[in-house]
């Protein structure tokens, strides 16, 4: 296994948002995360980037436990997040933003062959290089957002909801990129609000409720599971 | 009157420079770290100490006892910043503003205890030296305060802009959970963040030790004036903050030049609720975002 996770729990004060939740992400896999709005997605994985502690529980990277590291630890062991909402830095360029997603690279040379990696994914972004992030479109920022995470050169990608506020001609995209990814090797956690997408291209599927994990499977398992359907895909 | 006016308004940029150096380290550990440094006057202060120290002790030159002022009071700040303000990042402002107020009467009154009360001079060996031009009259030091403070404020800008320390500076001001999702490593960006601040506050010390005088609460006041000074220009506009800096630095000449001397610390102030009153966006208008 990559990600090993072992009953971990977060809470926000009194709040609980994830209730002994177990995850497993073998190597190579897109794993993703379906819920409702609160179930504990982005919560999950901001206590994987060690942005938020968990209370309890363990955390194992590729043999290393990492549940007390800082966050800058977890990302140069391989370990990156496109956190849900774009967070690029609106007042920095598009450049310098991908340039700061590789903080943690040393070496011009891998940093300019990332560069131009993620440019070639999102050509767009070459247009833009020399503008402010925050004059970008939606869809923009949402992809250099994924470009910015892609710059450390993560073993492990984590996705939160990369699909919003895409055109859905660009979800395609995306969803192609994604699988792209992955055929060079990078292991993905998803997480979408568009379950029936997330579905299909993972190959594991953890349902989150109130922060437990209720039912887990091969995506295309849970494609055809009654209670999904019902519930998150709404067929 | 008009040499008046316009050696007065000389002496209000030089004082501006000053202020210049005060306001962009407290805006710099305001943006970055989101706490409020009410101590910031006592770096300023014992930084002019250090270089009274190094001069009169050690019998260092001017500039070498502002560089040695400089590299002390940055340590000091990143142990600060250590101690005492890491522990309270990311909680209400209220705590940064009552623990530093704290750290400021305790550092003023060591300082009191230590280093005595009586005023003196840092001796900089070119207040002696004069120019006269159009009718004004200035010393090489006074010169020398203000091409140094530009020098430093240009420094500053420029490791801002360009150098990956400072780009991560402007990330974790912009966004610090992204900051943190991009393997940034924010506490030693803070410890940076109060170094800079420490050595800037130092420098402006060390100067105002040379032009004026140096005293324990020499501190007081002027971590007042950069505060006006940040909010005048706008938070995080190093561009808005030096415009408003060389503005109180004139309110402050002009007033006393003109109006009353006893009142010149109650100038800038005046023109701060003046300001909130014309212009509650800030003379820039710019707001951090
Ligand atoms: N900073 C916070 N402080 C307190 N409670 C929080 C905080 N962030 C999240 N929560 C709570 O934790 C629970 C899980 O939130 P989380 O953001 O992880 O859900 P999510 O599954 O990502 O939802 P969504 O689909 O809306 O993004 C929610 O009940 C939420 O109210
Ligand atoms: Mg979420």
């Amino acid at each position: 296994m990559l990600l090993e996770v072992r009953d971990l729990t977060t809470n926000y004060g009194r709040v609980k948002a994830l209730d002994r939740v177990s995850v497993d992400v073998p190597e190579g896999s897109i794993v993703t995360l379906i819920g409702a709005n609160g179930a504990g997605k982005s919560t999950f994985m901001m206590s994987i980037s060690g942005v938020i502690r968990p209370s309890s529980g363990t955390i194992t990277f590729s043999g290393h436990r990492i549940e007390n590291l800082p966050s800058d630890r977890i990302v140069s062991l391989g370990i990156s997040q496109c956190p849900e909402g774009r967070r690029v830095w609106p007042q920095m360029t598009v450049l310098e933003n991908l340039e700061m997603g590789a903080f943690s690279v040393s070496g011009k040379e891998v940093v300019q062959e990332r560069l131009e990696s993620v440019l070639g994914y999102f050509p767009i972004l070459r247009e833009r290089k020399q503008q402010l992030a925050g004059s970008l479109s939606g869809g923009e920022q949402q992809m250099l957002a994924i470009g910015r995470a892609l710059m450390s050169g993560p073993k492990l990608l984590m996705l939160d909801e990369p699909s919003l506020g895409l055109a859905p001609i660009i979800v395609e995209k995306l969803v192609s990129i994604i699988r792209e990814i992955r055929e060079h090797g990078t292991t993905i956690i998803l997480v979408e609000q568009n379950a029936f997408m997330a579905l299909q291209i993972a190959d594991t599927a953890y349902v989150l409720e109130t922060g437990r994990v209720v039912m887990s499977g091969k995506g295309s398992e849970l494609l055809q599971n009654d209670l999904v359907r019902k519930s998150y895909l709404g067929i | 009157m008009f040499t008046v006016f316009l050696q007065q308004s000389l002496n209000g940029v030089i004082l501006g420079c000053i202020y210049a150096l005060t306001a962009l380290g407290l805006s710099l550990v305001f943006g970055i770290l989101e706490v409020a440094n009410f101590a910031h006057g006592e770096l300023y202060m014992l930084g002019a100490f250090m270089a009274l120290f190094s001069t009169k002790l050690l019998g260092a030159p001017f500039f070498l006892a502002l560089l040695i002022s400089m590299v002390i009071m940055a340590i000091f700040g990143a142990i600060i910043e250590r101690g005492v303000f890491r522990p309270i990042v990311g909680k209400p402002m209220i705590n940064s503003m009552l623990l530093s107020f704290g750290l400021s009467t305790a550092l003023a009154n060591l300082a009191l205890f230590f280093f005595k009360a009586d005023p003196r001079k840092i001796d900089s060996g070119l207040a002696e030296i004069r120019f006269r031009f159009f009718g004004l009259h200035v010393t090489a030091e006074r010169l020398v305060v203000l091409v140094l403070s530009v020098i430093l404020v240009a420094l500053l800008a420029w490791f801002i802009q360009y150098t990956k320390t400072g780009k991560a500076m402007r990330a974790i001001s912009q966004d610090r959970v992204a900051a943190q999702l991009a393997g940034i490593n924010i506490r030693r960006i803070y410890s940076v963040t109060f170094a800079i601040s420490g050595a800037l506050a130092a420098a402006a010390g060390t100067m105002v030790g040379a032009i004026f005088f140096v005293s324990p609460e020499m501190g007081f006041s002027v971590v007042l004036k950069s505060f006006v000074v940040i909010i005048l220009g706008g938070f995080g506009s190093i561009r808005g903050v030096i415009f408003a800096a060389i503005i109180i630095g004139l309110a402050e000449s002009l007033g006393g030049g003109f109006i009353n001397y006893s009142y010149k610390d109650a100038y800038p102030f005046l023109l701060l609720v003046l300001l909130f009153m014309l212009r509650p966006q800030g003379l820039i208008g710019g707001k951090r975002s």
